[in-house]
Parts: structure tokens; sequence; C-alpha cells
């Protein structure tokens, strides 16, 4: 395989997404359904801009985050220490790692029926569906990074008299940490996805309230606005947050010959 | 001023002290303690000659060996024979004024003072005043008692054995060592000292008698005096040569005899004590049987054999990473249960932690009982001791393999284990760094004296290294042979010496290899 330049990359890129707006302008144009169902790109686009003028996508982006922020917190909080422990103990782990490994198949969405009777029509419903949908993928995430940890390490801190939290925080989490960011990044969309399926089923505020109203009144184009926008933060998030936390570990622990 | 000529006048008849004469001119000076000039110029206008101190020398196959000569209640004259490499704790002089003087051989001396770090509380540390002075025989080191400064006396690097002869007013009791890995002061009692044979003297200093007449005024030497403590005495006369000690001891030091010589039996509590220990892994192999050895405090002992020998498994179960199947493995006397600290592993790679920097590597397993700035600066310190400074800051995958395993070795040394356990641990450097650690260790060992026990497989590097070499054999893993090395530190694989050596070794390994019953090797 030959290795592109990063300006060919970006020229691809480019024709790849020239191509895609082409085509979804052709489809709406011409293809089997009504305008008002398959807006063009533009029009999307215009609608975006609009909703972002008069500030309502702004206020839907900020109470979902919060709520996404409060949940996926507190799936690390959970998370953390539940994978350490599967990984430290062997009854922790004999006990909870079947558990987790069967409520991770099931979709977090199916959590909701139980939050609205638990905690009715509120935050914390929709919270309880996203701790739900992620805190699985951290523990296990943190579970395979600290068994997967260099034995040798191990060993060295044992030789060094290092043991208790002092042998967890200083020398397993560390070790742990580039498979942890992973599968934190991994959690993170899962925590994305069971927001956004939680505040489609019920009104809150949210982008997903914005998703169902444009649906509910036949505006497309808001849909389709509120899916765009959906899809930047989630690349945003990835860009901001996760790439660099992944880079700059990666550099710290010298995974890459980054000399 | 009389006197002064008097004693000029006295090294031309006689050039050189017999120790009586010495003894009977001490006793003549009254306080030993308030007349330091009178000590540095007696002895370095006459010179106490070898053929005198012969009978008091002792050699040890490592360390230094004191022979008592003469001690009454102004004074102590003691003869030390110091193997090649050896060397003195920094010691006090406890506000005595000691003079030392070579008779064969060179010695360093440095001075070394305590410093006080300023605003900071915890240990004061010591640091060399000065560079260190060489002795050589007719230069005399006289510490007066009012200094305040500590020394330490050793053999400098690559140089043999040699003999000093240590006088010290008022007779030692205890002696005030440094510990440098508490930075305070042990008092312990001094070391008994071997007895020589004892000197013919005169019961009570009979008179006072100045330098100058000593050799008209002492009891005659030869013949036994009025009241000799024993018939003993006649040994130290001249005339009559030691043959037999003499015989031995140009044996040891011609190299017509054997550099390697069987383990003896040492007396006194060993660190590390193996006892009968078998071990086998749970599917079935007999990795030990019957392993029995005694490590003493300050031996660097090399363990050597084929692979399969069982030589990692010995050492991880010093290091308490196995609990043998049988049999008892102590350290201080004390049954060894788990991984600790004080029994320090080194592995085959450096084992860095990756997240952490070459500085936080050494701090992070430092006692939490230090502050943070006492950790750096120890750090900091034992990363200049294996020549990091500098790279303090660095990632480990930022450093090339033999800085690495400098690191590693800084961070081990900075714990300040008693015992290091190594597992080849330079098996995966080059040549050219391997020797360079190869120095760097030895110096370490040297200034330290930790108990080393070494794991290899390579003759030269054992031979480089060590104080006792244990070869075992495969098959159920076994000690084959156990020998002493007398060879001086400063050892270079290209050495014809030592390659005669390794072919020695080498034919053991073979045996070890090829060795098919148990019973037979036990000899």
């Amino acid at each position: 395989m030959r290795s592109s330049t990063p300006r060919m990359r970006l020229l691809q890129r480019a024709g790849a997404g020239v191509l895609f707006v082409a085509l979804w302008w052709a489809i709406s144009h011409f293809g089997p359904w009504p305008r008002f169902l398959l807006p063009d790109p533009f029009e999307v686009v215009k609608r975006l801009f609009g909703m972002a003028a008069d500030g309502s996508l702004w206020g839907a982006i900020l109470v979902s985050m919060w709520r996404l922020i409060r949940g996926y917190g507190l799936a690390l909080l959970i998370g953390l220490p539940l994978g350490i422990a599967m990984g430290q103990s062997v009854v922790v782990r004999n006990a909870v790692r079947p558990l987790v490994m069967g409520l991770q198949a099931l979709p977090s969405i199916c959590w909701l029926p139980l939050a609205l009777l638990w905690f009715g029509l509120t935050d914390a419903a929709i919270i309880f569906v996203v701790v739900m949908g992620s805190v699985l993928g951290v523990a296990i995430s943190v579970n395979d990074g600290v068994e997967g940890v260099d034995p040798l390490l191990l060993k060295v801190a044992g030789t060094f008299g290092i043991r208790g939290t002092r042998l967890q925080l200083g020398v397993l989490l560390p070790a742990a940490m580039p498979s942890i960011v992973t599968g934190m990044k991994l959690a993170w969309s899962f925590a994305w996805r069971a927001l956004l399926a939680g505040e489609l089923l019920f009104v809150s505020g949210g982008l997903g309230e914005l998703l169902t109203i444009g649906r509910e009144l036949l505006e497309i184009a808001q849909v389709m606005a509120v899916m765009v926008c959906i899809v930047l933060i989630g690349l945003a998030v990835d860009f901001i947050a996760f790439r660099p936390l992944q880079e700059a570990v990666r550099r710290r622990w010298g995974i890459e010959g980054t000399a | 001023m009389e006197v002064d000529t008097q004693g000029r006048g006295a090294r031309a008849t006689a050039a050189s002290w017999t120790l009586t004469e010495l003894v009977t001119w001490l006793r003549s000076l009254g306080d030993v303690r308030a007349q330091p000039q009178a000590l540095q110029r007696a002895l370095s206008e006459r010179r106490v000659s070898w053929e005198a101190v012969r009978p008091y020398v002792q050699l040890a196959q490592e360390g230094c060996r004191r022979v008592r000569v003469h001690r009454e209640e102004a004074f102590e004259v003691r003869v030390v024979t110091w193997s090649a490499g050896a060397a003195g704790p920094i010691q006090d002089h406890d506000r005595q004024t000691t003079c030392v003087t070579p008779v064969l051989g060179l010695v360093e001396v440095t001075d070394w003072r305590q410093v006080r770090r300023r605003n900071r509380p915890g240990p004061p540390r010591l640091e060399p005043e000065g560079p260190p002075r060489l002795l050589v025989p007719g230069t005399v080191e006289v510490v007066p008692s009012y200094s305040d400064a500590m020394q330490a006396v050793r053999v400098p690097p690559g140089l043999g054995m040699a003999v000093t002869l240590h006088i010290e007013a008022q007779p030692v009791t205890a002696v005030r060592i440094f510990d440098a890995a508490h930075g305070t002061y042990i008092r312990q009692p001094q070391r008994a000292d071997a007895e020589g044979p004892p000197l013919a003297l005169p019961d009570m200093p009979a008179a006072t008698p100045t330098p100058g007449e000593a050799p008209e005024a002492p009891a005659p030497s030869g013949a036994p005096g009025p009241k000799t403590r024993t018939g003993k005495a006649a040994e130290v006369a001249p005339g009559l040569p030691a043959t037999a000690r003499k015989r031995g001891w140009l044996r040891r030091f011609l190299g017509k005899a054997d550099y390697l010589v069987p383990t003896e039996g040492r007396s006194g509590q060993a660190k590390l004590s193996v006892t009968d220990v078998e071990h086998s892994y749970a599917n079935d192999v007999e990795a030990l049987r019957g392993v029995s050895l005694d490590v003493h405090s300050g031996e660097f002992v090399c363990l050597l054999g084929p692979s399969g020998c069982g030589k990692s498994t010995l050492l991880y179960t010093l290091a308490g990473h196995i609990s043998p199947t049988g049999g008892e493995v102590t350290l201080d006397g004390q049954p060894i249960r788990g991984p600790g600290p004080e029994r320090l592993l080194m592995f085959q790679e450096a084992a860095l932690f990756p997240w952490l920097t070459v500085q936080q590597n050494v701090t992070f397993v430092l006692d939490r009982r230090l502050s943070g700035a006492q950790r750096r600066e120890r750090a900091r310190s034992h990363l200049r001791s294996v020549q990091l400074g500098g790279f303090e800051n660095a990632m480990p995958h930022q450093l090339s393999g033999g800085m690495k395993m400098r690191a590693s070795l800084a961070r081990a040394l900075a714990v300040d284990a008693p015992v290091l356990l190594m597992d080849e641990p330079f098996g995966s450097l080059d040549a050219q760094t391997r020797e360079s650690m190869h120095r760097l260790l030895m110096s370490v060992w040297m200034r330290t004296h930790k108990t080393i026990v070494f794991v290899t497989h390579d003759v030269t590097e054992a031979l480089v290294l060590a104080s006792r070499l244990v070869v075992m054999a495969p098959r159920p893993g076994r000690i084959l042979h156990d020998v002493s090395l007398r060879l001086g530190p400063g050892r270079r694989p290209e050495d014809p010496a030592l390659q005669a050596l390794a072919r020695q070794v080498r034919g053991m390994l073979r045996e070890a290899e090829g060795a098919p019953d148990h019973a037979q090797l036990d000899a």
C-alpha cells in the first residue's frame, strides 16, 4: 500500500465530500421522494444556520451536553473502580464479569421504560440510561487494560514494596491508561447514542426534542439539520477531546516511536 | 630542639622502627593524643619496616583484616591488611589522634565532611572534602584530635593489597560509622581485632626515652625481656622469619596457586541463607533439589550455569517471588515471605515505568516517609552517580538500552536495599555498554559493599564481577561448585589470566551440562 502525502489525503477527502453532497442533491431533486421529505443539502445547511442564529440549536446542545457530561462522568466514576476491582480480585472478577458481559449486550435504550418508572419524566431518567449505556463499556475496557499490564511492571512494583492504593493508582491505572483511553472513547459513543435515544422518546429540551419536533411538524430540513449537528458534535468531541488525549498518552508512554 | 637533633642522629643509625621500639617510644610520649606532631615526625623520619609487621599480616579474601599489635591505656597499635579493592567505611575518628602509615602498597585517604542542609530537616549529608590523598610507605597521615573531618581509607581501585600501621591514642572501643542509608551515625562496638603475637616489652615503661634514645633503650627485641607475656614473643624477632607464613603469602600473591579456591565456610550469621531448598513447578519439573547456600554480607555471588539449572528459580526464591516447595530461605535469620524492598530484584529488562520521567521513576519507589524535596534530591544524586545527570526529565522510551539499564540501577540503588538480586540484568546490552555497566556496578559494590547475587550464563561476566562463583547444574537444579575468586577489582575481560580462568570455569560448566548424577558430585 502506498502511503499518501497529507495533500493527497486532503484532496481525496474533499473529493469524497463533494461527491456525497452532489449525490444527495441529485437524489433530492430527481429521486422518488418529494422535496419536502428529502430536502437538498443547501436547504439543510440554511436551516442549520437559521437554528443557530435564533439560538434554539445552542440551547438544545447545551442541555444535551450537560446531561451527557453528568451521565458519562458518573459512568467513569463507577466504571474505573469496577474495572480495577475486576482486574485485581479474582472473586470480584468471577462474580461480576459474566453479569457485566451479559448486560453489555443489552442495548441501553431498553433501560428507558424502567428508568421512566423509577425516576419519572426527569433528567435523572435520561442520565440513568446514559450511565447504563456506558458504564459497562468503561469497566470492561479498564479491566482488559489492567489485565494486559506488563507483568514485569507488577513484579517491579512488588519488589519495591508498592502495594494497595499506591499500586492501583500509581501503577495499574497508568499502566492500563492507553487501553483505558480507548475504552473511554468507545464508552463515550455509547453514551452519546443512549442520550439521543432517550431524548427522542420523551420531550426533554435537548437535541432529541428538536428532532422530534421536526418530525411532527414535517420539518424534514430541521430533522436533517439536527442529524448533521449530531454528527458534527460527535466528530468535534473526537477531534477536540479524544484524539489529543490518545495522542498525549501514546507519546508519554512512548508507544509510537516518537523519539 | 635538642630532641630533634637527636632524632636525626638516630635516623642515621637505625632507619626503621621495630614494633617493640615503636611501642616503647609511644609509652614515653605520655598523652599521645596531645602530640600529633611528634607522631608525624617520628614516623616520617623512621619507617616501620615490613619485616617488623609481617607477623601481623593476615590477608583476607576481601575487605580488610585488622590485627592488634599492642594495646594499653594510652594508645593502641594495629596492623591492617587490605585485600585488593578493600574499602573501609567512612569513620569518625571520635576525637582521637590517629595516625596511619602504609608499610606496603598504597592506600587512599579521603576526608569527608558533614553538610547540614540549611533550613531543611532530615539527615545530614556527607560530601568528600578535597581530592583523596595517596599514602605510600614513608608518608604518614595524622589526624589530630581537634579535626572534625571524617576519613575513609581504601585501596585505590585496580591496585593490589596493602598493609598499613595504625596508631590510635587511647584504645578504641567503639567506632562511629556514618550510615549512608539513614544519614545518621551508628555507634558500633569496634570489631574485635585479631590478636597478633604479643610484643616482647618490659612490663612497665621503665624510662621515658626520647625518639633518639629509642634504639639504644628498648628491651632487647630478640631475647625474651624481663617479663615477656609469652614465649611466642620471639616470633617477632628479626632473624626468625616465619617461613611457612611467608610461603603461603607468596603463593597467594605471585599467582602460583589457584585464583579459584573452594569457598570456605564462614562463621557468623549469613546475610542470605538457603537451606536444603527444593522446588518443583506445577508441571513436575524439579527446578531445585537440595540446594544450600550461605551468602555473607558484602559478597558478590554469581550464580552461573546452563539454562534450566534453576539459577533464576533460586534467585526468585531469594527475592520472595517464588516460595519453594521445600527447605528454608532466610534473610538475617528471618524467613523470607514474599518480595520486599530490602532485597531488591533487578530484571533482565530495565522495567522502568513508561509513563514516568526518569527522575519520577526513582522518586516513585522511594519511601513515602521522605519529603518530596528529599526524594527528588536523592533521585538526582543517584542519577548523577550513574552518569544520567541532565536526563532527569527524559522519558524512558527516549533513552538507549544502556541508559535505561543505568536508570534502573539508579532506581534500585536509591532505595538502598542491603541486598541486590540481579537476573541477567545486562544480558540484552551490547558488549561495550555491558562493560561500562560492569565497571559501574563494581564501583557501586566497592563503595557500598552491598550483598549482590547475580545470575548470569556468561562466564566472562561472572569472572569480571564476582567475588564468589556458584556453578549450578540442571536436571535437577543443584549446586555443583562453589568457588571464591582471589582476584582484585579492575579486572578486564581481555586479561590473559582471566581468559585462562574462563576456560577453567567453562570446563566446570561442561561438567554441569553433562553431569549425570547428583550424588557423585557432592564431593
